[in-house]
């Protein structure tokens, strides 16, 4: 009798134990506690070390590892991760002949085993959930980041390297940070937790409530859930168009809860999401939706490409920055996953791309536009708007695997 | 400049407790449809997980 009592009281610590495991950000209420208890203990020690950076950064760095001890699904591994990609920070950083895609291929080779086991579980056995880390899609392009950009720079400190890849706002799906960014705000110490910021969090906070909690659960239970598959092409459209807000709402709730929590702390995370929808061109278009990926894949993957066709001088420009644009977006699809639908919906954003390239490419030339001729700019810009979120609207629903 | 930024707080709130009320106090959804069946249900969850 004893000894079942014992198991029982065992087995349910264990139990809520494996809950509060599994808060991934924005996931439950225990995640806005918690930052609600971070937030409150930063502005009661602003008082006492308002312009130390150095108790400021330990502060951070207690957060975010308390967030990854306590609440954080696989804690050990998201550590030995950190330590994975610092050991190669500290060891190839500084060797001229590490560069490029070998030591690309070391960041990502822990994210490509997570991607391929994915679609292959039959090879999975034991080690598929070794790579099965939440956030580690984006933690890997941080460490790119820290690798390219910091690389000249003196020595970073574990603390700092930590506290940027485990920021819990940040943590999951972005806004993708700069280390640069990030160590400029920290340099102010606890003055970074002001009325300004406070403010301005507050505006993100109410607005990606309503965008995640209102606008995308109402969606997603008053419209997605009640369409019925057996009506064929009208079921397809209005998924499509559905899903598109749904995820736009969701997406760009989510980052705004987390500009929101970075303000609280002090940390101003980049925007991610504004006005997708009335953009006109491709370009435009991933300078206001999913902004800091766009940067990223701008900044790490198209610039080398494109300088590296450049070398071979085997293209002319048009076509260098063509097979420069499809590739970047295939990459964007393989980053999502290995699967089919995500693949063929990176491409199809390239293809978008590429197209509206030439096409402004032969504008220029010709000095008129070779589309739409003559029509006023006004017209333009509405049918370029209503072109674009069509086609958007398409990749999304591809993106989304419902039709393959 | 403060008066639009009044304005501005204002309808997000208002809209956001709305929101609130129409989901999950009045359940409009219930309201909607009555009676739901489970297998007409799809449920989107955007997947975290792959991130």
């Amino acid at each position: 009798m004893g000894e079942s009592f014992l198991t029982f009281e065992i087995n349910s610590v264990l139990v809520s134990y494996l809950n509060l495991h599994n808060t991934l950000p924005f996931s439950n209420a225990q995640f806005f506690i918690f930052l609600a208890i971070a937030v409150f203990t930063g502005f009661v020690f602003r008082k006492k070390y308002l312009n130390s950076a150095n108790a400021y950064l330990n502060f951070l760095a207690i957060v975010s590892i308390c967030y990854i001890l306590l609440l954080y699904t696989k804690p050990i591994h998201f550590i030995s991760f950190v330590f994975y990609g610092y050991f190669i920070f500290s060891q190839f950083s500084q060797k001229r002949n590490w560069k490029g895609v070998k030591i690309v291929s070391l960041y990502i080779l822990p994210l490509f085993l997570m991607k391929l086991l994915n679609v292959l579980p039959e090879f999975s056995l034991n080690i598929h959930s070794i790579f099965q880390i939440a956030g580690l899609s984006y933690a890997s392009f941080k460490m790119l980041q820290i690798h390219f950009d910091e690389a000249a720079s003196s020595k970073i400190s574990f603390k700092s390297y930590f506290t940027f890849l485990a920021f819990p706002p940040t943590l999951l799906i972005g806004p993708i940070d700069r280390f640069d960014r990030f160590t400029k705000n920290i340099a102010v110490g606890f003055s970074a937790i002001n009325a300004e910021n406070f403010n301005k969090g507050f505006n993100f906070l109410i607005k990606g409530l309503l965008f995640k909690y209102i606008l995308a659960a109402a969606i997603n239970q008053l419209i997605i859930n009640h369409l019925n598959s057996e009506n064929g092409f009208v079921f397809h459209l209005s998924y499509m168009y559905s899903y598109l807000f749904y995820l736009f709402f969701d997406f760009a709730g989510y980052s705004l809860l987390a500009m929101a929590f970075g303000y609280f702390l002090g940390i101003q995370v980049p925007f991610n999401f504004d006005k997708p929808f009335l953009a006109k061109n491709p370009k435009e278009f991933w300078r206001h939706w999913h902004k800091t990926l766009g940067d990223w894949l701008n900044d790490y993957f198209f610039k080398p490409i494109f300088k590296a066709l450049t070398k071979k001088k085997v293209f002319n420009s048009i076509q260098r920055q063509g097979i420069a644009l499809f590739l970047t977006f295939t990459l964007m699809g393989f980053w999502n996953g290995f699967e089919l639908h995500f693949i063929v919906s990176g491409m199809l954003f390239g293809c978008y791309s590429v197209i509206h390239n030439y096409y402004d490419y032969q504008c220029k030339k010709k000095g008129k536009d070779i589309v739409f001729g003559e029509l006023s700019s006004g017209i333009v810009g509405f049918l370029s708007v209503f072109i674009l979120f069509n086609a958007v609207a398409f990749s999304i629903y591809i993106f989304s695997g419902k039709l393959f | 400049m403060l008066k639009n930024k009044i304005v501005n707080n204002i309808l997000i709130y208002s809209a956001l407790l709305v929101g609130y009320v129409f989901i999950y106090i009045l359940n409009i959804e219930h309201i909607i449809y009555g009676v739901i069946e489970e297998k007409v249900r799809l449920n989107v969850e955007f997947v975290y997980q792959q991130f």
